[in-house]
């Protein structure tokens, strides 16, 4: 206790105040004060508040308590055992908000159901959350960035083990290995999150049935990697810039069963959309934009591609050893269609082709002739076993949902523009052609 | 003062010549259909699309061709008809004669080239295409780059060549190995190099292609630097840097010095014997 007090005079705020529903403030001594011994003398149901200022963990609490930080800091004291960490949840219906938790090893460890953490800011170089046997709990506002600049040496920002029915949202992390990884841990919901600068943004491993909606993931490794997983859904995220690495990409399927990857935007990655082994998986009405490219599909079979809009992609798509899969009514823009009928969907189908990609695998300067005219005289002249080839029937004229292109503001300065051309062009031609005709 | 002389000769005869004409008529057809072609991508010229490659593609396949054919044929037409043989006769340089011609032909492509995408602007507008005023532009200087640096090379064909069937001969082959069969070319005679080797070889080949150099400029200064990949960060980035531009005109400028002064070279050795 002396050797406490000691290495706690250090701090500036020694203040905790422990109290019932009615808030009745119990002063403590100006002295430090150990927070667990208040953690353990709450009683189910209290609110404990820790002002602003730091206190030493690690930190235990084991009944469903309150725990309020006004923007108080929790750290590691120097000789505390290193294993344990910071903050460890062992109850149902616990609630932690606001506190700072700063640790070189770990930061919040929780196993039991129904808790709520709010507001957390954590950051360490350890694994900053990790959930095991523990289901319906809510991470709200959590904000999490690793301490270590190697993506070898990293751990995870959010780990979920074994666990179901949780919430991620709100939520920023940041120079994590995988932002939030779940291991055998069904109906997740992550939503309305950033991850950025990790490894794999969203890391899901035999995680059924689990929602990935409206997160913003951006310069990882991989976006969102979802491995042997069954009716996962993958909604309305911006999935950005994955295009760093040797290995990036936007969303990774492998072997995946009856997952709806739908209204994402996935753009500027290096692969947009990587499946592998995956079947029966429905993925429409994605925006899948400026990538190198936009999809590679093998040993994949009946998966659905459905209103998804290719455009910008270096390479629109490549599927090799893929059969069965339904790809239609997609927009493609590198796809000179022909609309007999009128119905908005072209009467040409769309077929992709492998070749460009197996040229640049073999030599990565070949790229430069991307696009080049003389290329696709090549490409025509290497044209082989189409059956293996991407094909979509029925491509759309225009994208899905696109309006109606308006007339910019700028139509005058063009008009005035192409009228000077026409007149500085055609002029001398009328004139000669006056002149020979009067002569 | 004689290169003046010979360039408003070589307007006069460019504006009358039927196949200026025809080459009027043939690219301001190509200019509409494009926009015929573009009203199904509703992109316009913005920004790197699918849809403003396939535009630059069409335009290299008729634009060095009608370049070369119209530039070696005024060279060629001056020998076979014998208006050299007067020419010669007065105190005039084989360079200022080529030079005259370079200017002269220039205008009347131009003109061509401005009716064309003029009439591209005025018919897109009217139609309610999307176009932008920066995309025009881009298009225009397009244009213009390839039409100059292709230029060059037809006036190094109308002095090789005797007659205009050497000339369309020698033309047709350029504008096959620079445009068409490019890849394939280079793919092939590549693929002997060792690996290192492949992409500076690649590099300094592309430098002597106006129709890559200039598109790869293009597609970059557009945004689509990317899609050339990682091999070539740096090249993408001197091109969009402000210096950019700037390089592009100085290359520009020793291309067409550099091909001019080859032409009145060859042109002298033929003046000599004639």
């Amino acid at each position: 206790m002396i050797d406490f007090a000691k290495s706690m005079r250090r701090y500036l705020s020694f203040l905790v105040v422990p109290a019932l529903i009615m808030a009745v403030p119990v002063q403590a001594a100006d002295r430090p004060v150990d927070v667990q011994s208040v953690l353990d003398q709450a009683k189910p149901g209290d609110i404990v508040r820790l002002p602003p200022g730091t206190y030493e963990g690690p930190l235990l609490i084991d009944k469903p308590i309150h725990l309020s930080g006004q923007d108080a800091t929790i750290i590691r004291p120097v000789h505390s055992s290193p294993e344990t960490p910071l903050l460890r949840v062992e109850t149902d219906g616990a609630t932690i908000s606001g506190l700072n938790l700063s640790d070189e090893r770990g930061g919040l460890a929780v196993r039991g159901d129904d808790n709520r953490f709010r507001d957390l800011t954590i950051q360490t170089k350890g694994i900053a959350v990790k959930l095991e046997h523990a289901n319906r709990n809510v991470l709200q506002g959590l904000h999490i960035s690793g301490r270590e600049p190697d993506l070898k040496k990293r751990r995870n920002g959010i780990e979920i083990w074994n666990s179901d029915d949780n919430r991620i949202e709100d939520s920023v992390l940041d120079h994590v290995k995988d932002g939030v990884y779940l291991d055998n841990s069904e109906n997740t919901l992550i939503t309305h999150n950033r991850i950025s600068n990790s490894r794999y943004a969203v890391h899901m491993m035999f995680s059924h049935r689990s929602e990935v909606t409206d997160n913003d993931l951006q310069q990882n490794v991989t976006g969102a990697m979802v491995m042997e997983d069954v009716g996962s859904r993958i909604v309305g995220n911006r999935i950005t810039k994955q295009a760093g690495h040797a290995q990036s990409q936007g969303i990774f399927l492998y072997q995946v069963e009856s997952a709806e990857i739908v209204n994402n935007l996935i753009d500027g990655n290096r692969i947009g959309l990587h499946v592998d082994a995956a079947t029966g998986n429905r993925i429409a009405n994605n925006r899948v934009t400026r990538n190198f490219l936009g999809m590679r599909m093998q040993e994949s079979a009946q998966n659905q591609f459905h209103a998804n809009t290719w455009s910008g992609n270096a390479v629109q798509a490549q599927a090799i050893e893929s059969r069965d899969n339904l790809v239609s009514g997609n927009y493609w823009d590198d796809h000179q269609g022909l609309d007999v009928n009128g119905d908005g969907s072209s009467d040409l189908s769309y077929q992709a082709s492998p070749f460009f990609l197996s040229l640049t695998d073999a030599v990565s300067a070949y790229q430069l002739f991307f696009q080049s005219p003389g290329l696709t005289v090549l490409e025509d002249l290497s044209t082989s076993d189409t059956d293996q080839w991407l094909h979509d029937p029925s491509p759309l004229m225009s994208p899905p949902g696109s309006e109606t292109s308006e007339p910019s503001p700028a139509q005058g300065s063009v008009l005035v523009f192409s009228l000077l051309l026409l007149g500085a062009g055609f002029y001398p031609f009328w004139r000669s052609y006056r002149r020979r005709v009067s002569s | 003062m004689s290169v003046w002389f010979i360039a408003k000769r070589e307007m006069q005869i460019g504006f009358r010549n039927p196949w200026s004409y025809s080459f009027l008529l043939l690219f301001s057809v190509f200019s509409i259909s494009l926009l015929l072609i573009q009203s199904n991508q509703s992109m316009g010229f913005q920004g790197y699309t699918h849809a403003t490659g396939t535009m630059i593609n069409l335009t290299l396949y008729l634009l060095p061709m009608m370049t070369l054919l119209l530039g070696s044929f005024s060279l060629t037409a001056e020998k076979e008809d014998g208006s050299w043989t007067l020419l010669s006769t007065y105190a005039l340089s084989s360079s200022s004669f080529l030079i005259g011609k370079f200017l002269g032909l220039s205008v009347v492509l131009l003109a061509i080239l401005a009716t064309g995408l003029g009439l591209y602007g005025v018919v897109g507008v009217w139609a309610g295409q999307p176009l932008t005023f920066s995309g025009v532009t881009a298009y225009v200087s397009f244009s213009a780059a390839l039409l100059f640096l292709y230029l060059a090379l037809a006036v190094v064909v109308g002095s090789l060549a005797k007659n205009r069937w050497q000339a369309l001969t020698y033309g047709v082959g350029i504008w096959f190995v620079t445009v068409l069969a490019w890849p394939t070319l280079l793919i092939a005679v590549l693929n002997t190099l060792p690996y290192p080797v492949i992409k500076p070889a690649l590099g300094l080949l592309t430098l002597f292609n106006p129709a890559e150099l200039v598109r790869i400029v293009t597609v970059t200064r557009l945004g689509g630097g990317a899609v050339f990949g990682p091999d070539y960060y740096q090249w993408i980035d001197w091109i969009n840097s402000q210096w950019g531009i700037a390089t592009a005109l100085v290359f520009g400028c020793f291309w067409m010095i550099g091909f001019l002064g080859l032409s009145s070279w060859i042109w002298e050795r033929g003046r000599g014997r004639g």
